[in-house]
């Protein structure tokens, strides 16, 4: 049931890229074929962080009916985790309007089980007008793009049981349109990356080939 | 009411002799009555020094002013340092030096005369204007570079304004100095993305109207020398 919702969806947001946003049309039907598009090539990581989550139980101790998403990519395959971790309500977060539209989309079908809104700002520049009244999770999936999290993500602005997953990588530059295009905060080491982010009372940190991945809590 | 042409001059890549150039070529292409002039608080002053130290605490490159290319093998785009942050200084000090009916024109150093001047200075002013990459728009390549700040379709080389028009500008980069100090390798990238169609704050979107097609361009009334080296740049100015 689910999947054919799924294919539906597949068709008709593939008509709205190709009518609408045809200079995109590739983009997204590469990130749907092999979850590799040449802006962000982040679903391996997102599974990677929907997974952790799921196995660390967060979802079970913590309300995440409300969270937000930052630089997600193409969301085609994120619904069934979202649904899986509790989510009802989700911001999403672009600084490109044609994406955030997109993804609207992509996930139409979990429309009837979450309710998707979004804004199109600098989560570094724009960060007081990034949700966080009853925020229960918050995910940045690229800090990579933005000035370092610790100066736009404060520990007064958010729920004290809020959870955070913040994601960099240390993918630089290697040639136009190229998956390191615009990564202007690349972090070498794990460690340098958690030096960018707000403190956190950490409970998982790791780096899968070029990313790193930090879960936790703000102290 | 004073029809102005401003031009800015900073660093040590322009000299004297740059200025007499263009304000020569604005004598040689200017129908109307004008003043030929420019800001010095945008290169003095303490807003000037703390966007200077900004500067230098962000960027992560070799040579901030050259605006294109690799360096330390990154994309200039990459590194940071809001390039040419001091236009934006000038929509800071407008209201103060000038009455709120002039009619302000910049125009970079590097850029060549070849029509009259006069077709700027009689456009309506309801927005403040500015040139545009119309090649980038029709092809729709800024789109796909939209978030990696490379292809912005604002070009801060010819902007068109009026005292206190613009001085919204002026206050959004201050109230995100290091963000926008960091984030940004140039200040025409800030600038589309702050006040282009994908500004968050719709009071901001499309800020500026561009100029029509061909009229800032190779062929137009003035052509620019953005996008290439300071090489270059400094062939077109012999």
């Amino acid at each position: 049931m689910f999947g054919m919702k799924m294919f539906r969806t597949y068709e008709t947001a593939m008509e709205f890229v190709k009518n609408t946003y045809p200079y995109r049309e590739k983009e997204v039907y590469e990130g749907i074929k092999d979850g590799k598009d040449s802006i962000y090539n982040c679903n391996i990581y997102k599974e990677w962080c929907y997974k952790k989550l799921l196995e660390l139980d967060f979802h079970n101790t913590n309300n995440f009916e409300k969270t937000n998403i930052i630089s997600a990519g193409y969301c085609f395959y994120d619904g069934p985790y979202w649904l899986k971790l509790g989510i009802k309500n989700i911001w999403f977060y672009e600084l490109d309007e044609d994406i955030r539209k997109i993804n609207f989309r992509l996930t139409d079908y979990i429309r009837d089980d979450i309710e998707r809104k979004g804004k199109t700002l600098d989560c570094s520049i724009d960060y007081h007008w990034i949700e966080k009244k009853d925020i229960g999770l918050h995910i940045n999936f690229n800090c990579e793009r933005y000035y370092h999290m610790k100066h736009s993500v404060l520990k007064e602005h958010y729920p004290d049981d809020c959870l955070f997953v913040f994601c960099g990588s240390n993918l630089e530059y290697n040639g136009p349109n190229t998956p390191g295009n615009g990564h202007i905060n690349t972090c070498e080491t794990l460690d340098d990356f958690i030096e960018t982010l707000p403190n956190m009372n950490i409970f998982f940190k790791d780096t899968m080939n070029e990313k790193h991945m930090v879960i936790g809590c703000l102290e | 009411m004073v029809n102005r042409v401003i031009y800015l001059r900073w660093g040590e890549r322009y000299n004297e002799g740059h200025v007499a150039r263009l304000e020569q070529q604005v004598k040689d292409n200017c129908s109307v009555p004008y003043e030929f002039s420019t800001i010095n608080y945008c290169y003095a002053g303490p807003d000037f020094d703390l966007m200077k130290h900004k500067q230098d605490t962000h960027f992560r490159g070799n040579d901030v002013e050259e605006a294109v290319g690799e360096q330390n093998k990154t994309l200039r785009e990459d590194l940071g340092g809001l390039s040419h942050f001091q236009k934006i200084l000038m929509f800071k000090w407008d209201r103060e030096l000038f009455d709120s009916n002039d009619k302000l024109l910049y125009i970079d150093l590097d850029s060549n005369i070849k029509g009259d001047l006069a077709y700027f200075f009689n456009l309506d002013l309801d927005k403040p204007r500015i040139a545009y990459d119309w090649d980038s728009f029709n092809n729709n390549t800024w789109q796909k570079l939209y978030t990696s700040r490379a292809q912005p379709l604002y070009n801060s080389s010819v902007m068109l304004w009026k005292p206190g028009q613009c001085h919204t500008v002026w206050t959004n980069v201050r109230w995100s100095f290091d963000a926008a100090f960091y984030q940004y390798g140039m200040l025409d990238n800030w600038l589309f993305h702050r006040f282009g169609p994908y500004a968050y704050n719709d009071k901001n979107k499309n800020y500026f109207l561009p100029f029509e097609e061909n009229i800032v361009s190779d062929n137009g009334i003035i052509s620019t020398m953005s996008g290439t080296t300071i090489e270059e740049k400094y062939k077109c100015l012999v």
